[in-house]
């Protein structure tokens, strides 16, 4: 089994700083439960902070003439400045997906504005994202392919699913969540959307 | 219109357009509940406790029983006095604070069933005069996704099967001491089903998303061939051939609930 | 009230005056609906606690641009203690407890990185026999570290006191009852005191004696909160709360 780091244990590996690495005297702790794979420190669970660049999925929630409001799944409010659509409008309830153009106090403000239309919005903690993508896509490809769905997938941890098979695409993403720090993972998917 | 109803109403049309297909969201059939589980005794210190989950929604019910005065109207009967706290590390959607018209009206409505089920007999519980037990039973929402009110049934239902009832000594209790259980009618034990109506549709035990699309929403708490407590909840509406069609899944469902019940002693 | 609280050597319950209740579990991830959580059982203490956010601060007014702010909330069922049905809702006790719980979280927990936002911390004691809230703080660490909030280091915490003329670690309800002494404190891994009350009466040699017992104890509960978190990612999550074996 891998080495599982609690906060405050001191991390060994030349791993990279970051919300869940900090460095006191010379020395990198955990901040939150997690594993040491290659150079990074992966955490199990861990608070979205946004970061300009991140692609999200949100849902708008409320609109004046300048600005829309959208909930991000966070404590962060998403901004879509009216100005920077060209005209195009939303309404309140359209499911976003775009990206964090910048990061203020308490809110983001997005852009690169895609709307998401007819699909089911599944939260999932925001750790999990790089195991339901997996390396260059592959798992997520792989979701898509066997259920002949479209997933949009926020860094923010809002899943966005549309297409045939959207339950069954919703049973790997929550078998992958109960299974991502377990070897083999990418094998037992397979099997899942394999069966039936 | 709130954030949290903006979210819901893009989760409704996502239940409406899979309740078009005849399809709920999770696979299940229109009158299938989720799977059902009771662990008995939980809590010791109680004389009576059971934990009760449907699917992921987990409920505790806790029975503490004190020698109290009766009420003046009925001098000779027990009291059964209910109240429910949804923990707010149960949901997101639970705020801390003074009990609000949403956990006085699942409290309540748990109450009745347990009430009018009579698998209490209230004259078994006087002492002597101007003494009689009170049974003390309030529930506790631990987890919630969906559909509280079956669930708190179970719990209540199991809590009252297992209840202990202290020795009573100069009418008092010696809570050491033990004189059997609690004088319950097992075969009157209440059970709940719950329906929850989306765009006409209806759905047996809604879970979370199921529930906060729904227009109305009716739980039957009911024993073997007798309806025993009914509420309707929310703004929607239903028709009598609506209402009667619940009354006919409710008993079909009867014999499943009560085997869940009878695994747990 | 005289009450003989040790016999041939050892306490009532057989234990040395260095031995923690048994018996000892911690388990995290019981919840499904909170970001984090975790399940004590501590001698007959049974403690839930929930964790959610970092989320936005509402009303606005609690909102602090610099730092994030942690509600912590203990509260206990009804039916939780030996005696008489109790009282649903908060009372001086655990608004108190709520308090100085939360001033320790607030040392571990980085809440620089989370200005604007709300932690909520909230712990329910199920069953009580004494040490609730140390208890409850322990797995409220747990149950924060479960919900992948940063933090410098882990906090746990154990009752020290003196009962039958000795000091002693952990005090059970008689001891806490008719003992002499009552010292719950909390230690941050590295050491430092974060929550600390006493009642009773002590010498200066005695409450040495108390810190030292209560520091040891919490090296055993750090371990405890090690290994829940081993077991639980060495198998698939399961959500689910279970009290009974």
């Amino acid at each position: 089994m891998k080495r599982i780091y609690i906060p405050g244990d001191v991390i060994d590996e030349p791993v990279a700083k970051s919300l869940a690495v900090r460095e006191d005297k010379g020395k990198l702790y955990a901040t939150v439960v997690g594993t040491v794979e290659g150079k990074s420190f992966i955490p199990f669970e861990l608070a979205y902070i946004p970061v300009v660049g991140d692609a999200i999925v949100g849902i708008v929630y409320d609109k004046k003439p300048s600005v829309y409001f959208v909930d991000t799944n966070s404590s962060y409010t998403g901004l879509v400045i009216a100005r920077d659509l060209r005209g195009a409008e939303l309404d309140v309830g359209d499911v976003i997906f775009a990206k964090v153009k910048k990061v203020e106090e308490d809110s983001i403000v997005l852009g690169d504005i895609k709307i998401l239309q007819n699909g089911k919005i599944m939260s999932v903690p925001s750790s999990k994202i790089p195991r339901i993508i997996g390396k260059g896509a592959s798992m997520l490809n792989l979701i898509k392919d066997a259920t002949k769905t479209v997933i949009y997938v926020g860094a923010n941890g809002y899943v966005w699913i549309a297409g045939k098979d959207v339950g069954k695409s919703v049973k790997a993403i929550n078998a992958i969540i109960e299974k991502a720090h377990l070897s083999g993972l990418t094998d037992e998917i397979k099997q899942m959307l394999e069966s039936d | 219109m709130s954030k949290y109803s903006v979210i819901s109403n893009v989760r409704k049309e996502f239940i409406s357009s899979f309740l078009k297909k005849k399809e709920r969201v999770d696979g299940r059939a229109f009158d299938e509940m989720r799977s059902a589980d009771i662990q008995v005794n939980p809590v010791p210190h109680a004389e009576g406790s059971a934990i009760a989950s449907l699917g992921k929604t987990q409920v505790l019910a806790g029975i503490k029983l004190d020698i109290v005065e009766p009420f003046p109207d009925e001098p000779t009967k027990g009291v059964l006095i209910s109240n429910a706290e949804l923990l707010p590390l149960a949901s997101k959607y639970f705020e801390p604070g003074p009990p609000n018209e949403v956990s006085i009206e699942f409290a309540r409505v748990v109450d009745r069933a347990v009430r009018h089920s009579e698998a209490l007999d209230m004259e078994k519980l006087f002492v002597e005069d101007e003494k009689v037990i009170g049974v003390f039973m309030d529930l506790y929402v631990v987890d919630y996704d969906g559909n509280l009110f079956d669930a708190a049934v179970l719990a209540a239902s199991a809590a009252l099967k297992n209840c202990r009832l202290p020795k009573i000594e100069d009418g008092k209790f010696v809570r050491t001491e033990s004189s059997g259980n609690l004088p319950i009618e097992e075969k009157n034990l209440p059970v709940s089903c719950t329906f929850s109506k989306i765009d006409g549709s209806i759905l047996l035990d809604p879970g979370m998303d199921e529930e906060m699309a729904s227009d109305a929403m009716m739980t039957l708490g009911f024993t073997d061939g007798h309806v025993v407590s009914m509420q309707k909840r929310g703004t929607g509406s239903f028709k009598k051939s609506e209402v009667l069609n619940m009354v006919d899944i409710a008993f079909s469902k009867h014999d499943g609930l009560k085997k869940v019940l009878e695994v747990s002693s | 009230m005289d009450v003989e609280l040790f016999k041939d050597g050892k306490r009532l319950d057989g234990r040395d005056v260095e031995d923690l209740r048994k018996p000892l579990k911690l388990e995290v991830g019981v919840l499904q609906k909170a970001n984090g959580s975790a399940y004590m059982e501590w001698g007959k203490n049974k403690i839930l606690a929930g964790v959610f956010g970092p989320k936005e601060a509402i009303p606005k007014h609690l909102a602090n641009p610099e730092r994030g702010v942690i509600r912590c909330i203990y509260t206990m069922s009804t039916f939780a203690g030996l005696e008489d049905h109790g009282r649903m809702g908060p009372n001086r006790r655990s608004i108190e407890i709520s308090k100085v719980m939360r001033e320790a979280l607030e040392n571990v927990v980085m809440l620089e990185k989370f200005p604007s936002t709300i932690i909520e911390v909230y712990v329910i004691v199920l069953q009580s026999e004494g040490g609730t809230r140390v208890s409850s703080l322990t797995a409220a660490a747990a149950a924060l570290m479960d919900a992948g909030i940063p933090m410098k280091e882990p906090i746990a915490a154990v009752a020290a006191g003196k009962a039958g003329g000795k000091v002693i670690l952990d005090l059970n309800k008689d001891e806490d009852n008719y003992g002499e002494a009552d010292v719950p404190m909390a230690f941050t891994k590295s050491g430092d005191i974060v929550l600390f009350q006493m009642d009773g009466k002590l010498s200066k040699e005695e409450l040495e004696t108390a810190i030292d017992y209560g520091w040891k104890g919490t090296e055993k509960l750090f371990e405890l909160q090690r290994k829940a978190f081993e077991e639980e990612y060495s198998e698939p999550l399961d959500k689910k709360l279970r009290m009974v074996e």
